[in-house]
């Protein structure tokens, strides 16, 4: 699973370590002073990690919860803010858009254990916010797929069960569902899958579970009484992407509880310019990376996706959804 | 032809085996350098300073754009590890200063561990790692050459608490290594694999050499052509690009008008 882990010596006695440990025997372990000694160096080839990545046992200090960009999330349309945190960095699946790719240096995992700090810095920043305020988990990762290790939602559900209030997005593409399935519901976490249509799911999501899997586990959560939502992003233009859209809208629809679905959004194909300078160094390769861009306030996107095809893509969804669960990702 | 792995020994004791078993023949007597199969070794001398002078010099001995993987193989103490056991290290401590590296842990082999490059012989052992004396060096450097994944560090246990370093002999040398013949030869091997798929993304397309022979280019127009042709590539359209380059009038375009062209082709192809 990882090839090997690397553990910060401040953090090395906590039993939340020691519990990850446990459940990973047999992995060679590195004692380290400070992930970025190993994370932020210069001279390391994200694309060769890849193939093997470790995991980085550390601790998070400096600001642990961040403002989200403008018109990140569903608190856009409410009077809520919107925060990230991030206690984890880099995603064990392989999407060829994603843009951690050009963010970091190395493709190994680091994942943040002083859990306790966090929520303190949640509590803090409720405390200071109004009423339906949205936290972030997947922002740098995908906050479910390494919960068999992590144990993330069993540490961070009880914070958000004494703030309903608030709200929790727990954004993924994994069906690692099984802690979640038993725990209680709650009506202020939300469990937000993403969806790129099929063929271009296979071609560029790389070791994400299919379409049908996703489905099944959300289909599985939707029934336990957990709020789902959708998210169609990185909408990536093609010949024919209204067409292979329309069929993934079927199947999604068919299969969930449309009227119980939380919220709905599209987000389209974007990329600070300088990850993308470097993700296209690291696949020189790939063709979807080979296609003409626009450069626009520092975001790279895609020529062919410019006219209405977001448009055109609202309007189908909107056959399936109410107008007030759904937003356009900025 | 430039190497693809430079390996970076020690001493000549250690560099004996190794040259047989990898087939390689020597080239210069001073500083001793033998080449063979892709493979480039160097035998520094002892300690970091002189590990860190040899992989400077056969850095100034390449192409300042060729690629390649660094090795440094030999012998090191251990406080508990058997004589003859392999090691490859995953982190190296300079113990004069305490500053650590560590090597990517991307190759198969299980026998990982931490190594203390040390100043002066380790008799003592006090910590359960492996003691040498040129990785630190080795490594701080190597790695200003190429990507830190393709430098590792690989050593031989050759004395421990039981049996001290006075007891290393020349023959005692010649059958660890012999000992270790498979291992060598897999990470070798593994080392260049990994190089490869390296290389793979910083390959120029035969038709950017092609351009390049032709025309005369900016650097900002090597840049642009470099990427057009790639994408081409990437497209599955290089034909096309050939049919392009095939052209005569081509051959008398400026940089600019190249760049335009190809440009506009891969607009209508894409
Ligand atoms: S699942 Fe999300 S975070 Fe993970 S690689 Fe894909 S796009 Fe990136």
């Amino acid at each position: 699973m990882f090839s090997s882990i690397y553990i910060e010596e401040a953090v090395r006695d906590s039993e939340r370590v020691e519990a990850i440990l446990r459940r990973v025997p047999g992995i060679p372990q590195i004692a380290i002073q400070q992930y970025g000694e190993v994370f932020n160096r210069a001279g390391q080839n994200f694309r060769l990690q890849k193939q093997q990545p470790a995991l980085i046992l550390a601790h998070k200090s400096g600001r642990r919860v961040l403002p989200t960009p403008e018109g990140y999330g569903f608190e856009s349309g409410s009077t809520g803010k919107g925060f990230y945190f991030s206690h984890m960095l880099n995603c064990v699946y392989d999407c060829r858009y994603c843009f951690l790719q050009g963010m970091f240096r190395s493709a190994n995992y680091v994942l943040f254990i002083n859990f306790e700090d966090f929520e303190q810095d949640i509590e803090a920043t409720i405390a200071e916010s109004s009423a339906d305020s949205v936290f972030y988990s997947g922002y740098d990762c995908d906050s479910l797929a390494l919960e068999p290790i992590s144990a993330f939602c069993e540490y961070f559900l009880p914070c958000f069960q004494r703030h309903p209030e608030h709200f929790l997005e727990i954004r993924t593409k994994s069906t690692q569902i099984r802690f979640l399935l038993e725990h209680e519901p709650l009506a202020n976490c939300v469990i937000a899958m993403s969806f790129s249509p099929q063929i271009q799911s296979e071609r560029w999501e790389h070791q994400v579970p299919s379409i049908a899997k996703r489905l099944e586990a959300l289909v599985r959560l939707q029934n336990a009484g957990w709020p789902v939502a959708l998210r169609f992003e990185p909408v990536i233009a093609q010949t024919n992407t209204l067409s292979l859209y329309k069929e993934l809208f079927e199947i999604v629809f068919a299969q969930l509880q449309t009227e119980r679905v939380h919220s709905v959004s599209l987000g389209e194909f974007r990329l600070p310019v300088d990850y993308y300078k470097k993700i296209v160094k690291l696949y020189p390769e790939e063709p979807l990376l080979a296609r003409e861009t626009r450069l626009e306030d520092g975001m790279i996107s895609l020529v062919q996706q410019q006219g209405s095809l977001l448009q055109d893509l609202e309007t189908m969804l909107l056959a399936y959804v109410a107008p007030e669960s759904y937003y356009r990702c900025a | 032809m430039e190497p693809e792995l430079n390996l970076v020994i020690a001493h000549k004791l250690e560099a004996k085996p190794l040259v047989a078993l990898l087939d390689m023949r020597q080239i210069t007597k001073q500083p001793p350098i033998y080449r063979g199969g892709g493979l480039r070794l160097i035998v520094s001398g002892q300690g970091r300073h002189w590990a860190q002078e040899a992989v400077n010099f056969l850095a100034q001995q390449s192409h300042i754009s060729s690629v390649q993987a660094w090795l440094n193989i030999g012998i090191a103490g251990h406080q508990t590890l058997e004589l003859g056991q392999p090691l490859l290290a995953n982190k190296i401590v300079n113990r004069s200063s305490g500053e650590a590296v560590y090597p990517a842990p991307l190759l198969a082999m299980k026998q990982v561990g931490e190594l203390h490059t040390v100043d002066e012989p380790e008799s003592g052992y006090p910590q359960n790692v492996a003691y040498d004396m040129e990785a630190f060096g080795f490594f701080k450097a190597a790695c200003k050459h190429t990507s830190l994944e393709l430098v590792q560090s690989l050593k031989i246990i050759s004395d421990n608490l039981a049996h001290g370093a006075d007891k290393i002999t020349p023959d005692k040398v010649l059958e660890l290594f012999h000992d270790n013949t498979d291992v060598i030869k897999t990470v070798v091997a593994d080392l260049r694999s990994l190089r490869g798929r390296f290389i793979e993304t910083r390959l120029d397309t035969p038709e950017f050499a092609r351009i390049s022979a032709l025309v005369h280019l900016t650097a900002t127009q090597r840049v642009q052509v470099r990427r057009l042709c790639q994408r081409y590539h990437a497209f599955g359209i290089q034909e096309q690009l050939a049919e392009l380059l095939g052209s005569k009038a081509l051959q008398a375009v400026s940089g600019r008008e190249l760049v335009r062209s190809l440009r506009q082709l891969l607009l209508e192809l894409e």
